[in-house]
């Protein structure tokens, strides 16, 4: 029970409840404003039926040739309302708009630390392409994986077969 | 043009010096630019390069003056040209760039680059006319790039956007005309473009043209974005009042996503209006397109069919809200139709039921608890209660949950309890049992999250706070103070198993402050990463209390990063305005706008900017010509909002709380807080403004004005026109009938304990002797200034009263008859924050005054000089010299005694000074036996003790700074 709308400037000023959660960074407003200028279809946010915001995704698409895909850049759910499936509704969400856009695929990073992040894409359908070592940066570096799940364009699925090594953050396209 | 080659090679020569400059070597920069127009004379991108990096190393105007003769050249190269718009960038000085490129395109008309360059210096600017014109001549250079088109088309727009009245008569109707023209032409080729229509024909409200637009073909194209085309449609018909279409589009969008909560409320609304209006279906409409429901059996049917298509191993929450709201729907109605609907008690029970499980459940419920009244409540709540059946356990041993659905069931039963109102009407002894029950429930259901990681809650955590909200009640209840010590206590060692909790963090700030302990907060703050725009929404829980309770150095920091925030983002807007015209998203383009708009009067921009200067002419400053200097350089940034025109940005529901409608008020707090907010910042304004003038008056009357105010002249700050002992004049006079007018804020406010605002420190301020003694000093300016156009011999001791009316009121900020940190409440001792917060205001207020008295030292001095000058020619017997140098002494080392007394006053706050063993008052009284409390109980006074330490410390500072200061005035 939610509405799932385009996001607006003003919910920057609503969106602590989801913000201030540890794993979920917040960037400098030219970040935000980019992806709402560039890519206003793939920046939606869920409101509860109180007015709360309850959690968003921002995306894009881009790449040439087959690497033309879909890129899921933040999604989080504030901690009252997980586990609610809503990820995964704002998941379908970015995928219909790839496929509309006629992406080959969309990929994701998440921590290799995230578990339950994990195992919800995984769910979802998505499997890992590849690791990127120490491509989150703090305390101690963490390394992402990079999962990825195929479009209906991709009829082979050649976009998700697994990498053998894994890479750099300075070897990503 | 020059050609490719000669481009490559001006490319190579320059890029050590770009390497030099994104390295920050300017030094090195100037040098390789040297080297390079030694070679090649004319090679201007160099000149402007070097330019760049004297402006970088501060040589301001060296640089600007070798800027302004490039300008003038009128420069058409590209090079040149991106650097010379870096150099204005990096100095605000937008307007230069659109002139520069102006004359670049005068010279080259037919250069796309270029013209495009000045299209976007005007987007920045924010000059729709100048856009238009520029977006036509791009037009007409390319007529074949759409873009171009509607970026005029777009600029016409956003002139409708300035001036509503001609928008309407004239830009609106000229932008359609346009749009329809290359619809005609059938030229059209994006999406953006098809928006840009739409925006088009609903602000002129030509909601029919725009219904025709939607259903036809280019309505087909709008594919982008979900339900684009069906949200607009409807959003259009609801303007033509087709609430049949409306009821049935958000029909068909339920089909597909029956759980979309605005999809139903818009269902349910246009179905209502159909049903008030008594509607009644054309006949022959109903083919293809499914059939509105016009009547409420209809809307009824739908839901309830929603429900039972629905499989039971996926339950969505929509269709049984749904049936809720139309319940409501019909209950406002008085309609009779109601008992076929259902009643509001057997639903609400159900959707317990159903939902009880998950940590929203309460939040949806209270969207309908008004639907019930207090026995139907009271059979809710006794209905979950029984379903969850973990509080059946009187004088026997507490029953836990089993499971974490069981726990989160009791959890929301609990909320719902305290939501109507229970918890309130408990016995002390009752709610402090709850209190204690709720924490071993938390304890127990820690169990549960045993393999959770560090930035996952733990799913007890909401327990623990429910258990602090009762202790909370009970504290404001007796006011005494064991309560709030105890929930300080559970907080912190709420945090060490939940690291991630913010709400713990937040609550925890909240309660520090209150009790005047700041040291805490700064590390529990930055643990939630506070950033960016949280700076603006976020901030205000402790941008009150950092100064209030005397951490000067830690507001020095935080009102810094604040204030940098928002004048980063001032320099940065544009840019996202330049994209939406890059990606034709112009739907964007008037909400950027308005949000920068929000940013720029946001009150946190304000009062954290006002503060911080405040702070700046206090702070280190320990003779009167760094005041100077700082009073120069507040002078440069001064750019006053109205305080009326201020908006609250502020995120005041972040904090969970469950307490019922009838004590939580958060419309209420907001209003009066805002109203109080902008009363203190206009206060603290014409503070800061009178403190800036009278350091003017002082440089005048000094004879330095010429030389050193000079550098006002291009800041423009202020009016500029008015002499500084007028302007000093006015704000003593603003500030006092501005005090006389804010009586209502002379009383201390307070605000909800877990979820208001703080209230402001403007009762403080009003109530003591601050404001009386800055008008005292400025009559002592004013008598300097008359003095100058006196002959001193005339001089007697009648007139010299300023001085004294000085010493007396500010004997008044000595802080006297308060018992240090402590003070007795019913017989028990209670740490005080009072004595701190006044002590903290007679600091400031000193270190104001300390000011002004550099001011009148700057006046005297010249007088001074007169004097001896002309007492040394005279050969007879010089005459008596005038009282006034030894008045002005007699205060300034009055005013040095004051300082010294308070300087006491703050080093006896100092627990070790006064060797006070805070932990052994044990003001949480919690039992030995519960030895991890007691273990937290003692790192939470030793906090306590460093943060007064610290308050105390930093005072003793400022104090001391001010005395080395009163001591330099001395003639």
């Amino acid at each position: 029970m939610t509405t799932i709308r385009p996001f607006r400037c003003d919910d920057l000023f609503r969106f602590n409840n989801v913000n201030l959660d540890p794993l979920t960074e917040t960037y400098g407003l030219p970040f935000y404003m980019q992806y709402l200028a560039h890519w206003p279809e793939y920046f939606q946010v869920l409101e509860s039926p109180t007015g709360q915001i309850m959690g968003y995704i921002m995306g894009k698409a881009e790449g040439l040739g087959e690497q033309w895909h879909g890129h899921v850049t933040a999604l989080s759910v504030a901690p009252e309302f997980r586990r609610l499936g809503l990820a995964g509704k704002l998941m379908n969400g970015l995928e219909e708009i790839s496929e509309r856009k006629r992406c080959y695929f969309v990929d994701l990073f998440v921590r290799v630390s995230n578990k339950v992040a994990v195992a919800m894409y995984e769910k979802l359908g998505y499997s890992v392409y590849r690791r990127v070592l120490e491509y989150y940066s703090g305390d101690v570096d963490e390394d992402a994986f990079d999962m990825r799940k195929a479009l209906s364009r991709d009829t082979e699925k050649k976009s998700v077969i697994p990498l053998p090594h894994p890479v750099r953050p300075d070897e990503l396209d | 043009m020059a050609s490719r080659s000669h481009v490559d090679v001006n490319e190579r020569r320059l890029r050590p010096i770009y390497d030099c400059l994104d390295n920050g070597n300017n030094k090195k920069a100037i040098q390789e630019a040297d080297k390079v127009l030694k070679k090649q004379k004319d090679l201007t991108c160099a000149k402007v390069l070097k330019a760049l990096a004297l402006l970088r190393m501060g040589r301001v105007s060296e640089g600007s003056s070798m800027l302004t003769a490039i300008h003038a050249s009128e420069p058409t190269d590209e090079q040149t040209l991106s650097a010379m718009a870096i150099c204005y960038k990096e100095t605000q000085q937008y307007p230069l760039i659109a002139s520069l490129y102006e004359a670049a395109a005068r010279h080259q008309p037919a250069n796309e680059d270029i013209l495009s360059c000045l299209f976007m210096a005007h987007v920045r600017l924010g000059n729709y006319q100048q856009q238009q014109r520029t977006a036509m001549m791009l037009h007409k250079l390319r007529p074949a790039k759409n873009p171009y088109y509607f970026w005029a088309v777009m600029s016409i727009v956003m002139q409708a956007h300035k001036d509503r009245a001609l928008g309407l008569s004239m830009y609106l109707p000229l932008a359609e005309k346009m749009t329809q023209k290359y619809i005609k032409e059938e030229k059209i080729e994006a999406e953006a473009e098809i928006l840009l229509y739409l925006i088009i024909l609903e602000l002129e409200e030509k909601w029919e043209e725009a219904l025709a637009v939607l259903e036809g073909p280019m309505g087909g194209q709008l594919g982008n974005e979900l339900n684009l085309r069906e949200t607009r449609l409807a959003a259009v018909c609801t303007k033509l009042l087709k609430w049949d279409t409306v009821n049935s589009i958000y029909k068909q969008l339920l089909d597909v996503t029956p759980d979309d909560w605005h999809f139903w409320l818009k269902y349910l609304d246009a179905g209502f209006e159909m049903v008030d209006s008594g509607f009644e279906p054309d006949q022959d409409t109903s083919e293809g397109g499914q059939r509105a429901d016009h009547t409420v059996d209809l809307m009824r049917e739908f839901v309830e069919g929603k429900i039972a298509g629905m499989e039971p191993a996926v339950l969505l929450r929509g269709p049984f809200l749904a049936q809720l709201q139309l319940l409501k729907l019909v209950t406002s109605r008085n309609l009779d139709v109601a008992p076929s609907v259902g009643s509001a008690l057997q639903l609400l029970k159900e959707y317990f039921d159903k939902f009880g499980h998950k940590f929203c459940c309460f939040g949806d419920m209270t969207l309908f608890l008004d639907l019930l009244n207090s026995s139907e409540t009271d059979e809710l709540l006794s209905h979950i209660q029984g379903s969850v059946g973990l509080d059946e356990s009187e004088g026997e041993d507490l029953l836990f949950a089993k499971d974490i659905s069981q726990m989160t069931r009791h959890m929301v039963s609990v909320q719902l309890s305290r939501r109507a109102g229970k918890h309130h009407l408990m016995s002390s002894e009752a709610r402090l049992a709850l209190s204690q029950q709720l924490q071993l429930r938390y304890r127990q259901g820690l169990s549960f999250g045993r393999e959770l990681l560090q930035t996952d809650l733990q799913y007890s955590d909401n327990y623990l706070l429910m258990a602090v909200h009762l202790l909370l009640d009970e504290w404001s209840l007796t006011g005494d103070d064991v309560y709030v010590w105890r929930a300080v206590v559970h907080l912190e060692l709420g945090i060490r198993e939940s690291p991630a909790n913010f709400q713990f963090k937040l609550l925890l700030i909240r309660l520090y402050c209150i009790k005047g302990v700041f040291g805490p907060c700064p590390a529990l703050y930055d643990a939630m990463e506070m950033k960016h725009i949280i700076n603006d929404t976020m901030g205000y829980i402790v941008s009150n209390h950092v100064v209030r309770l005397g951490h000067m150095m830690e507001a020095g920091t935080m009102y810094s990063t604040m204030v940098r925030f928002f004048l980063v983002n001032q320099k940065e807007a544009s840019e996202h305005l330049m994209s939406s015209y890059k990606f034709g998203s112009f739907g964007r383009i008037q909400e950027f706008v308005e949000f920068q708009d929000r940013l720029d009067r946001s009150l946190q921009f304000q009062s954290a900017h006002t503060e911080k200067m405040l702070l700046d002419l206090m702070l280190q400053t320990d003779c009167h010509e760094a005041v100077e200097a700082a009073a120069d350089c507040i002078a440069t940034q001064t750019k006053h909002i109205q305080c009326d025109e201020v908006v609250d940005n502020r995120d005041l529901a972040i904090a969970l709380c469950w307490d019922p409608p009838s004590r939580l008020k958060p419309e209420q707090y907001r209003e009066d807080s805002l109203a109080e907010e902008k009363c203190w910042l206009q206060l603290r304004q014409l503070e800061l403004q009178l403190l800036l003038s009278a350091v003017a008056a002082g440089l005048e009357m000094s004879g330095a004005a010429g030389l050193n105010g000079n550098s006002s002249e291009g800041h423009g700050g202020g009016d500029g026109k008015e002499a500084p002992l007028d302007a000093l004049n006015a704000r003593v006079k603003e500030l006092l009938d501005f005090a006389a007018k804010s009586q209502d804020f002379a009383e201390p406010r307070q605000y909800h304990v877990v979820q208001g605002p703080h209230r402001t420190r403007i009762a403080n301020i009003l109530t003591g002797p601050h404001l009386e003694l800055l008008a005292a000093l400025r009559d002592c300016v004013v008598y300097i200034h008359d003095l100058h156009q006196k002959d001193l011999e005339s001089v007697g001791d009648k007139q010299e009263t300023c001085w004294k009316a000085v010493t007396e009121t500010a004997r008044k900020l000595v802080v006297r008859n308060v018992d240090g940190l402590f003070k007795d409440m019913q017989g028990k001792r209670q740490l005080d924050s009072t004595a701190l917060e006044l002590l903290v205001a007679s600091v400031e207020s000193i270190s104001y005054v300390t000011v002004m008295a550099g001011v009148c030292c700057r006046g005297l001095k010249p007088l001074k000089l007169a004097w001896n000058k002309k007492t040394k020619k005279g050969k007879g017997p010089s005459p008596p010299q005038p009282s006034t140098f030894e008045n002005f002494n007699n205060m300034v080392a009055e005013l040095s005694s004051i300082t010294k007394e308070l300087h006491q006053a703050a080093s006896g706050l100092d627990p070790v000074f006064s060797s006070l063993d805070i932990a052994s008052l044990r003001l949480a009284d919690i039992p030995e036996q519960q030895a991890l409390e007691c273990e937290a109980e003692r790192l939470v006074w030793s906090k306590v003790e460093r943060s007064v330490q610290q308050s105390s410390r930093e005072m003793c500072e400022v104090l001391h700074h001010k005395q080395f200061y009163l001591n330099t005035l001395m003639l």
